[in-house]
């Protein structure tokens, strides 16, 4: 295997790995997502009209809000080429397997070729 | 002949007049002679309808605050009957991914464009329990039932919600003018019922969203009408 090849398999396994800790540390979800819908338990505050009314069933009531989060995702969502949800594991890692790739058959193709003046 | 003249002109001014009283007495007509009527209408965006889907690969939360619409009920005499009415646009509903919303807008899933709005007509109270009553309020369980549309198609709906009204007083005028009337209640759709199957071929129902659909509702009415807020 050359060196050329060794390196660039190197960079993409680093690249990878880079990723996919990125995702891991930021929720680990499915798509890249700049805000987050999600479901929160939320104290009844004293002053809440509805408090001691028997409209919620405990102290506490559940609320559905919307916060900006960024989740690194294991694919993207752009809406256009420059859309900042094109970021993704997949979109960073897979060009540069998509080169070793591409070196690697290379390299393979040029070691099947005879050397010149070998006929 | 004079007494039966006399007689019909009787009959004909007490028709009048409780005709007259009927009508001053501000019953709309469809709505079963209900009254009061509150409006659904936030501006601050506290009201919530919240979807959650559960398939195998993913689970999906969406919600909105625009929710508009009107209840026809009274909370003193909850036996004469609900009549309710809201909307939701399809173009408020966001689940965290732009692009997934723009999905959702598109002709496979609720085709924004041809069917601007879900709507929810609710018209029946099959039971009806008092949990609590207080000097200012008075707390319902309540099944209900009514037909909720989706991409122009109908499918009948009966759920549960808990029910709440409040006199106006000081604390009440902080959140909304008015008397208030606040619901929570959560229902069940199911997507093939109104048509709804995803991209053909696909399959992204069952493994990506799921078959039915977990609705969840909170919302809060008051009698002052949206342009009085």
């Amino acid at each position: 295997m050359g060196r050329a090849l060794k390196i660039l398999i190197a960079v993409s396994l680093a690249v990878t790995a880079a990723a996919l800790v990125a995702w891991r540390a930021t929720g680990g979800d499915y798509y890249t997502k700049f805000e987050v819908v999600e479901q929160v338990d939320a104290a009844v505050k004293q002053d809440d009209p509805l408090a001691g009314t028997g409209f919620y069933d405990d102290a506490t009531q559940t609320q559905t809000i919307v916060r900006p989060a960024f989740r690194f995702g294991l694919l993207p969502t752009p809406q256009g080429a420059l859309d900042k949800h094109a970021l993704s594991v997949a979109s960073l890692a897979l060009p540069f397997w998509a080169a070793t790739a591409a070196l690697f058959i290379f390299s393979r193709l040029r070691r099947r070729s005879p050397p010149p003046g070998a006929e | 002949m004079i007494k039966n003249r006399i007689a019909v002109m009787a009959a004909f001014t007490f028709l009048l007049a409780s005709s007259m009283i009927w009508a001053q007495s501000g019953h709309e007509a469809g709505a079963g002679a209900v009254k009061p009527v509150f409006y659904v209408s936030d501006p601050v965006g506290r009201n919530a309808v919240t979807f959650k889907s559960q398939a195998p690969l993913e689970d999906i939360i969406g919600t909105t605050s625009e929710i508009t619409g009107h209840i026809m009920f009274d909370p003193q005499h909850p036996n004469k009957g609900i009549h309710a009415q809201f909307a939701v646009p399809v173009a408020s509903l966001k689940t965290g991914i732009p692009l997934r919303d723009e999905h959702l807008r598109g002709v496979d899933w609720f085709d924004a464009a041809q069917h601007p709005t879900i709507e929810l007509v609710v018209d029946t109270i099959k039971k009806l329990d008092t949990v609590k009553a207080t000097d200012a309020s008075i707390t319902f369980d309540a099944i209900v039932s009514g037909e909720f549309t989706i991409r122009g198609k109908k499918a009948p709906v009966e759920f549960k919600a808990r029910v709440t009204y409040l006199r106006e007083t000081e604390a009440t005028q902080k959140r909304l003018p008015g008397d208030l009337l606040a619901i929570r209640a959560e229902l069940e759709l199911t997507l093939s019922d109104f048509g709804i199957t995803g991209p053909k071929g696909m399959g992204i129902i069952g493994s990506k969203v799921g078959e039915t659909i977990a609705v969840g509702v909170s919302i809060m009415g008051n009698t002052a009408a949206p342009d009085a807020k």
